[in-house]
């Protein structure tokens, strides 16, 4: 599909483009004093927070080299989006030699225990108990 | 097994004849049976996408616990790929891959209609 090279440099780019831009406007504006940007659904319903509220917030204050405020936002997001960065750019290498399909092997038992934490997370910052408010966004 | 030279009964794990001493084992490649057991079996299959970057982003993105679920195929395509259960995976890279999608497209689009919403009403 992805054999072309003109073609395999232009979706990189606009990928590489997209993110630039997303986390540019993040950085720009803190999401937790402009209302445009968009909120969790889950959590307007609900009332509940998901495992991912508070991590446009996080990601703001990782742009901003707080990563101890974005801990507080998001410490899922705050631990796994350095992970993320790497995947993403050895993707992009990955794809621009032209080679297809997965480049980044995690073993089965490491996406297991990812998988187990997050749904602990997810409970236990919901829980309004001393150590977990502060897996809570406002905790 | 019984001998080819002889004709008697030998036991079938027995590698020669105990009464003639000739070979009971006939080997096709003409190596021996050490090399024969690292000879190449079927070619490696490719490993199945497990989409767990994606099933990552929509956990964190799209405010819906649908994530979760593509997180727990991504690890079981993982786990029947080293299990070597290649089908198993095959089908499991799919669930990952549909339930990311399901994730992303019932929690992004009444975010950007609403951030759309936010912004025009703030034209307006």
């Amino acid at each position: 599909m992805i054999n072309d090279r003109k073609t395999r440099w232009v979706l990189v780019s606009i990928m590489t483009l997209a993110a630039i831009a997303g986390l540019w406007v993040l950085a720009r504006w803190n999401p937790a004093d402009y209302s445009f940007f968009p909120r969790c659904a889950f959590y307007t319903v609900s009332g509940w927070h998901c495992p991912g509220c508070g991590t446009q917030r996080a990601i703001h204050q990782m742009l901003h080299g707080d990563f101890v405020d974005a801990f507080f936002l998001n410490p899922l997001a705050t631990l796994v989006a350095p992970v993320l960065a790497c995947c993403f750019m050895v993707t992009a290498v990955y794809r621009l030699r032209g080679k297809t399909g997965p480049c980044v092997y995690i073993r089965s038992r490491w996406i297991w225990l990812l998988a187990y934490s997050v749904i602990a997370f997810w409970l236990l910052r919901n829980l309004p108990l001393s150590p977990f408010v502060y897996f809570a966004p406002n905790g | 097994m019984i001998c080819p030279g002889c004709g008697r009964h030998n036991d079938s794990t027995a590698m020669q004849c105990m009464y003639c001493g000739k070979p009971l084992r006939q080997n096709p490649y003409g190596v021996s049976p050490v090399k024969e057991s690292r000879l190449p079996s079927a070619p490696p299959s490719p490993r199945p996408p497990n989409h767990l970057v994606k099933a990552i982003l929509a956990t964190l993105f799209c405010c819906l616990p649908l994530g979760i679920v593509a997180i727990v195929y991504a690890a079981q395509v993982n786990a029947k790929y080293e299990s070597g259960n290649y089908q198993g995976a095959l089908e499991s890279s799919r669930q990952a891959d549909t339930w990311g999608n399901i994730s992303i497209i019932l929690g992004l689009v009444p975010m950007a209609l609403y951030a759309i919403a936010i912004l025009a009403g703030g034209a307006i």
